[in-house]
């Protein structure tokens, strides 16, 4: 029993120490809860502290801030303004809190403003900027630009907070920049109508002047034919000569001018670079004719195919260069220099020059030469005559190809200028040209007159003496609307078109030819411009023109665009007219014997002889081969033949025959057929061959 | 170890075999905590080992049937006590699941210094689970009761295979399957 109680009194101490054990666990995990509660309540004072203390910083940032701070409640009305704001629109607190916002913005703006809150609102934007003028108590304008943030509640907007800042200096700077650039482009426009208006008084100033001037040296051409005694002839010849340099002296100003205002673009077209030099070879030839001097070619180029780029400045430039060396050379040799630095298969790096064995300069000179009216020395110019333009032109006009000119020069050795031009290759393979060379005109085999129109009579006399002269048919009316009318009687072989006409100008008459079914449709017209500018050598094409002639001409350049558009068959006819030479029937291939036997008539009467003599035999086996129907014998006997009738200028048989070579092989009965049909074409060809050969050789002991 | 495994052990104990045998364990105890414990102190493992040992010299009951038994009395007190647990999960493999992922987490909480088990648990199909029990404390046998007793609880009478991984029983594998 005693056992029984021991264990009973033991359990009821561990109960007893468990229960203390309990508590004492309890009352430390109270204690710990208590000291977390204690830590938490610390933490929330101290961060209440300093909110507190960083809201009084906010509000000293705001009370003391030169920026205007506003808030407006979710009404539009404002809920608080910084001092900066009050005394800015100069009212005090009373008089806005409160109140619309409104009230403070200019009375213009006031709709764009609540539009803009409105927008903020609905589209809950937040951080807008905005500009615009508000209304001091003083009535004064001042602008403000100014942030908005939302403050929200969840979903709702319940006020706008705004920082705001003077913006007053700005807006006016920005009015007065606006107002600046306004003026400046109102001056700039009237500098470039000032500028147009110039273009346009040189443009005019061109027409009337070259004109008057086209008449002069032309009447003096005129006259240089007539009788005239030694004195009446000196006279003329300074006549000329100083209308000459006159034309030189407006030409070379208006391009000076043209260049300066920009007007001069590079036109890009395809040319023939060899065919320009060559052109200016043979011009400057003729020039040289009287002097001790040779003009020559010296050129590594191989082109296949015409370069891009504006012919008539690169012609420009070469003229001016090469006028130059004509001036100062008397002896010796001038070379026109055609090198290249590169050729690829899309474009070509040419250095060309043009190198004389003249009179050179010193360093001194060089320096000068370039500049505008300035010449070597003083001397030069009473010695020599010019403008002193010629070079300072050329060096603008290199300068619109991105290059430049360079010169070399020695005293008493020679002067070489040169640049380097990059120019694009084209697809266009360059035309194998019939080299044509005319001295003395006669156009007496053109069966179609050609047109002039033209309102200015001393024009008018000037080319139709020249066109009676050339013993060139023509027509002559007063104006386009004339013009017109004569289009639809006769087919003219070419129309020379005046441009500045009264009743109907060249441009309209143009059009109107071009648009009507009439006999001239297609005939050439070329452009009498008095006009140096571009664009209106473009407005010509465009208007249907087929070419262009600037006034005033010298018979030379009328005679060449006369020979660029009629058609092969009349140059050819042209071509042989020199005296000096020989002239063939035109029945002829003439072109083809002045190429082959240009110096030689001898040579050709000798061919003429040799084919007179072998012809008949060579017929004889044609026949034979007919009537055996041997088509291979006749095939290869006409082959033979064939270029013979060439060699002789008969290029049409020469042609036929190679029909009958063709039929022949394909054995077909075409070919007797058609020889038949031949036999008096080859009898009426041998006896104009031997017509032929008995005047070339009376012409032989004749001379 | 948790005052809540003593103070259980002893309840068991007493309801078994009589307070008798509870102050005999208590007085053979070696222990300093000299009987005195308490559901919410903890107190070292070493105690409790010693009084199973003791419990199984005095009754001949080999030792991991008395802690498979100790585990089935235990989940008991479990269910009664802590019913939230197992009402969260609709099904047993669900509960066993939540052991590891939500019970023991929110234990630590309670008592960060307390020493867990862990249970991995994987799904064979709708009907086999198997457990991975790792615990230095080698009380799988102790799972065992658990996990018996937790099939029962749901209602969902199953075969539970128990596996060493480790030969001392640190790694226990438990193939659960429902019949």
């Amino acid at each position: 029993m005693s056992k029984e109680i021991d264990i009973l009194k033991r359990r009821l101490a561990r109960e007893h120490a468990a229960r203390k054990q309990a508590e004492g666990i309890l009352e430390a995990k109270a204690k710990e809860l208590y000291e977390v509660n204690q830590s938490l309540e610390a933490q929330v004072k101290e961060r209440t502290a300093a909110l507190k203390k960083s809201e009084q910083q906010y509000r000293s940032i705001v009370e003391s801030a030169d920026d205007i701070i506003y808030n407006i409640d979710s009404n539009g009305n404002f809920s608080f303004v910084n001092p900066a704001g009050l005394s800015y629109t100069g009212y005090p607190a009373e008089e806005v809190i409160g109140q619309s916002f409104l009230k403070v913005i200019r009375n213009d703006y006031k709709e764009e403003v609540q539009k803009f809150y409105l927008d903020v609102l609905v589209n809950k934007k937040n951080k807008t900027y905005s500009e615009f003028p508000i209304s001091t108590k003083s009535g004064e304008t001042l602008w403000i630009g100014q942030n908005v943030k939302m403050i929200q509640d969840g979903n709702d907007v319940i006020s706008f907070s705004v920082l705001a800042r003077d913006i007053t200096k700005r807006k006016i700077a920005e009015a007065e920049r606006n107002r600046l650039s306004k003026e400046i482009k109102k001056a700039q426009l009237i500098a470039e109508s000032a500028q147009a208006a110039e273009a346009e008084f040189l443009a005019s100033m061109s027409h009337e002047m070259r004109t008057p001037l086209n008449a002069i040296i032309g009447m003096s051409h005129l006259l240089q034919d007539a009788k005239l005694n030694e004195d009446e002839a000196e006279y003329l010849d300074i006549l000329v000569s100083s209308a000459t340099v006159l034309q030189q002296l407006i030409s070379d100003v208006l391009d000076i001018s043209k260049i300066d205002a920009g007007h001069l673009e590079l036109q890009q077209k395809p040319f023939d670079l060899f065919k320009l030099i060559k052109n200016l070879e043979r011009t400057f030839s003729i020039k040289m004719e009287n002097k001790d001097v040779t003009v020559k070619i010296d050129t590594d180029l191989v082109l296949e195919n015409l370069l891009i780029g504006d012919e008539l400045i690169l012609n420009q430039i070469f003229l001016n260069l090469l006028g130059n060396a004509e001036k100062f050379t008397n002896h010796g040799e001038i070379i026109i220099g055609v090198k290249q630095i590169l050729n690829t298969e899309n474009k070509v790096r040419l250095d060309l020059s043009v190198s004389d064995t003249g009179m050179g300069m010193d360093p001194d000179q060089l320096e000068k030469i370039f500049e505008q009216f300035k010449q070597a020395s003083s001397e030069i110019r009473r010695e020599y005559g010019g403008t002193g333009l010629g070079l300072a032109i050329t060096k603008k006009l290199i300068s619109l190809y991105n290059s430049e000119i360079k010169v070399l020069s020695q005293k008493g050795k020679g002067t070489k200028f040169s640049f380097e031009l990059e120019l694009n290759k084209s697809k266009i393979p360059i035309a194998k040209e019939e080299e044509l060379f005319v001295k003395k005109l006669e156009f007496s085999d053109i069966d179609n007159p050609v047109l002039i129109v033209e309102d200015n009579v001393m024009n008018q006399k000037y080319i139709t003496k020249l066109f009676e002269k050339w013993k060139l048919k023509y027509v002559l009316t007063q104006n386009g609307k004339e013009a017109v009318e004569a289009c639809s009687i006769q087919k003219y072989s070419m129309i020379f078109m005046d441009i500045q006409m009264p009743i109907l100008d060249g441009y309209q008459a143009t059009m109107k030819i071009r648009a009507s079914k009439n006999l001239n449709n297609n005939t050439p017209i070329v452009a009498l411009t008095a006009s140096t500018l571009l664009s209106k050598k473009q407005l010509a094409i465009n208007s249907g023109m087929t070419d262009f002639l600037s006034k005033p001409f010298n018979p030379n350049q009328l005679s060449r665009i006369i020979l660029n558009h009629l058609s092969t068959k009349n140059v050819s006819e042209i071509a042989n007219t020199d005296s000096s030479i020989f002239r063939f029937n035109p029945k002829l291939d003439a072109q083809y014997l002045i190429k082959n036997y240009q110096d030689d008539l001898e040579y050709c009467a000798d061919m003429m002889e040799i084919f007179i003599e072998t012809i008949p035999e060579e017929i004889t086996v044609l026949d034979q081969s007919m009537k055996e129907k041997d088509f291979q014998n006749f095939a290869k006997t006409a082959h033979k033949l064939k270029p013979t009738f060439t060699m002789v200028g008969l290029s049409k048989l020469s042609k036929a025959f190679e029909i009958l070579e063709l039929d022949a092989k394909i054995e077909s009965n075409d070919a007797f057929k058609k020889f038949k049909t031949l036999r008096k074409e080859i009898s009426d060809g041998l006896k104009l061959v031997a017509l032929e050969k008995e005047k070339i050789l009376n012409q032989l002991k004749n001379t | 170890m948790l005052g809540i495994v003593f103070t259980e052990f002893f309840e068991m104990v007493e309801e078994k075999f009589g307070y008798e045998m509870v102050d005999g364990l208590i007085e053979k105890s070696s222990g300093t905590t000299n009987g005195v414990y308490t559901s919410i102190g903890t107190y070292p493992h070493t105690e409790i080992v010693e009084h199973v040992v003791n419990l199984h010299k005095e009754t001949q009951i080999a030792i991991p049937d008395l802690l498979r038994t100790f585990g089935q009395y235990l989940h008991g007190t479990f269910a009664k006590n802590y019913s939230g647990f197992f009402d969260d999960a609709s099904n047993a493999f669900d509960f066993l699941e939540s052991i590891e992922r939500y019970i023991h987490v929110e234990v630590k909480k309670l008592y960060p210094n307390a020493e867990l088990p862990t249970f991995e648990s994987e799904r064979k199909g709708n009907n086999q689970m198997v457990l991975i029990y790792k615990s230095d404390r080698r009380m799988g046998d102790f799972a065992l009761g658990l996990i018996e007793k937790t099939m029962e609880y749901y209602k969902e009478p199953a075969d539970v295979k128990m596996e060493n991984i480790e030969n001392d029983g640190s790694k226990v594998k438990f193939i659960i399957t429902k019949s």
